[in-house]
């Protein structure tokens, strides 16, 4: 069969089929160029990773830590951020400031899961008015439904009536970055995109119990700037909120004990699982306002084996009275 | 000139095509997974729990006993099960996925009426009565007051929220605010519920606790199905809070397989209170290998009566902590040596 195919093989024959030849051949040529992939399989391709900026401010000795008792949370915080320098110590004109609010719940304020409103309300009012803040944006990752979260927890409709915009999380938004030194924090991804156009970062979180953690306050309220199934750090808890604080500088955070979650944390579910403590914090170090805090519920910093961790890596002082903080009343 | 194709035989097109068929599989496969990306959340469907889910939806609120507004779902019933439990309830999760929790129904709903006004549900589905009675027990509110709005043997109300537990399920219904039409509204969506549910099973006391009688505190009873009183050792353990003259002490009480696995468990237990800083004590104690020992300041003692350990838990003082183990040592004692 062959030799009878060679033999009736005539010139144009040959021709039309070289060139059949060739354009196959270039065709697969053009498109394994297009899809040629310069980086190969890599996981997580280097050029991905991302650097959190670093939001802190420069430290005033004796202006590190205020704890303000009172029972109205406007008047507490307004007196706590003051006794700091005021919000224009951390806020300069046409700043932009991310506020990241603890929404991790579909729960009502009623319930302290979640930060309340009216103090986010404030802060935002803070930044406005007084600072002269370009844009003030209040983000979470929450672990339900964000849209739902921001509306049951009211955080929603208290940040866009005082000014700010709420930014839900998206796919797009998160990006891959790497602790140097850090355990777990490797190629993972964090809520990077408000992040990366902010000048300023404000944590505000409730004083709660936690079943893993012992406690949830403004260091693990940064917990909620991760993504990917994160629950697998519950295994080693204290590790990843120590390294949470290591990751993220914040410019001040608030740390709400006006009621403080003493049982059944960090979801809560009834009333009496809450207790009035009267008191807020505010801090450049969520160390040292965590070392504080825990006493809202009955525990010592060494209780909070977190503290420590984070205090022998640099990131903060869990001995929070050698910051000499500043203690206030308000009626 | 003539030309002569050679025609493919059927056989290679047939293998051509299968060929070809599955290299289209391979390619699909690897392709619709790219577009199934996720974050922390991971979307949930009620068709795991259908029976359930059809009979939670089924339960209408249209208007309450006292004419209330009716109540509304706010969405969907979402379903979560021991993968992605954490993305509901968070720190809490390892805690319901040891006690055996196999999946969780849960809504929110609203007045129609007042938007302040609303509520939501958690049905736990935890396999057995045991472990719904284990998650209940150990969770119970101080300020708890009992519910007898409906046949259940354990159930509370606090001001806000309604908690009990039905068979193998665990029941939480919390109030958005202390409000009489919402508490309403949720005792009527309960009672349906529990009307409804097809477990009707009751979690059975053991008989000691039973026998404990009115010195042991009502509702003070706890089970923990792993790690009671902080040691890994104690599973399936109860715990109780015994009154006794002015004073109020824990025991405990914990089945095992057999006399010498009981045995085990009193030295592992001992063995544990030591390295974490007890310091044992002698004591004239009239019961066979009970061991005493002082816990910062607190009194531990344990023992086993056959196949049972068990003991009292960070009593005031050597004297009281002696009493009541006598007392219980009575009660878990055979008839026959009675």
């Amino acid at each position: 069969m062959n030799e009878q195919n060679d033999r009736k093989l005539n010139r144009r024959r040959f021709l039309a089929r070289a060139a059949k030849a060739g354009l196959s051949i270039a065709a697969a040529g053009i498109i394994a160029k297009t899809l040629y992939d310069k980086q190969g399989p890599s996981a997580q391709p280097p050029s991905e990773l991302v650097t959190i900026p670093d939001f802190s401010v420069p430290a005033m000795p004796g202006r590190t830590i205020s704890i303000v008792k009172g029972r109205d949370r406007v008047k507490t915080i307004d007196k706590a951020i003051d006794l700091l320098g005021g919000i224009e110590r951390f806020v300069k004109p046409d700043d932009t400031v991310v506020i990241k609010p603890n929404v991790a719940f579909t729960s009502v304020p009623a319930l302290g899961a979640t930060t309340n409103p009216e103090l986010v309300a404030e802060v935002i009012r803070l930044c406005y008015s007084r600072a002269q803040a370009k844009q003030v944006y209040v983000t979470d990752n929450p672990i339900n439904n964000p849209s739902s979260c921001f509306t049951i927890s009211r955080i929603g409709k208290a940040a866009t009536s005082a000014g700010a915009k709420v930014i839900l999380p998206r796919v797009s938004f998160f990006k891959l970055t790497t602790l140097e030194g850090g355990k777990y924090i490797e190629n993972w991804p964090v809520l990077y995109q408000p992040l990366a156009k902010a000048d300023k970062l404000i944590g505000i979180a409730p004083v709660k119990s936690h079943s893993r953690a012992a406690a949830s306050m403004s260091m693990k309220n940064f917990y909620g700037l991760l993504g990917g199934r994160r629950n697998i750090f519950h295994q080693d808890i204290n590790t990843i909120i120590a390294e949470l604080v290591m990751l993220i500088k914040p410019t001040l955070v608030i740390l709400d004990g006006t009621e403080t979650m003493v049982t059944n944390g960090p979801t809560g579910g009834s009333f009496s699982d809450l207790k009035r403590t009267d008191t807020i914090i505010a801090s450049c170090d969520a160390v040292a306002a965590d070392s504080f805090g825990c006493s809202l519920l009955g525990l010592k910093p060494a209780d909070l084996p977190y503290l420590a961790k984070a205090q022998s890596a640099g990131a903060g002082t869990a001995d929070y009275q050698s910051l000499k903080p500043i203690i206030a009343n308000v009626t | 000139m003539a030309q002569t194709r050679r025609k493919t035989p059927r056989h290679e097109s047939v293998i051509s095509l299968f060929l070809l068929a599955v290299l289209f599989i391979i390619g699909l496969s690897v392709v619709i997974p790219q577009f199934n990306l996720r974050t922390s959340r991971t979307v949930v469907s009620a068709g795991a729990a259908k029976t359930l889910d059809s009979l939670l939806d089924s339960i209408v609120l249209r208007r309450t006993p006292d004419g209330a507004a009716g109540f509304e779902p706010l969405s969907e019933i979402a379903v979560y099960n021991a993968e992605n439990l954490y993305e509901k309830i968070d720190g809490k999760a390892p805690f319901y996925v040891d006690s055996g929790f196999e999946k969780l129904l849960t809504n929110w709903l609203k007045s129609q009426q007042d938007d302040q006004l609303m509520f939501e549900f958690y049905v736990y589905d935890m396999a057995e009565p045991a472990n719904a009675f284990s998650v209940f027990s150990v969770q119970k509110r101080p300020d708890a007051s009992p519910l007898a709005l409906f046949e259940t043997n354990f159930g509370y109300r606090t001001e806000n929220a309604l908690l009990f537990v039905q068979g193998k399920y665990y029941i939480e219904l919390i109030g958005s605010a202390k409000s009489e039409p919402l508490f309403n509204a949720m005792t009527e969506f309960a009672k349906q519920l529990s009307a409804a549910l097809p477990d009707q099973r009751q979690f059975s006391m053991p008989e000691p606790l039973i026998a404990a009688g009115d010195n042991l505190i009502p509702g003070s009873i706890k089970f923990y199905t792993g790690n009671a009183l902080g040691f890994d050792g104690f599973d399936n353990t109860f715990t109780a809070v015994y009154k006794i003259d002015s004073s109020n002490v824990t025991i405990f009480l914990s089945d095992r397989p057999d006399e010498s696995s009981a045995e085990q468990l009193v030295r592992d237990y001992c063995k544990f209170l030591i390295d974490t800083g007890a310091e044992e004590k002698s004591a004239d104690i009239d019961i066979d290998k009970a061991r005493m020992l002082d816990f910062y300041g607190t009194i531990e003692l344990v023992f086993n009566n056959g196949p049972v350990v068990a003991g009292i838990h960070e009593a005031d003082d050597i004297e009281t902590a002696v009493k009541v183990a006598r007392l219980l040592n009575d009660i878990l004692k055979p008839d026959t040596e009675k």
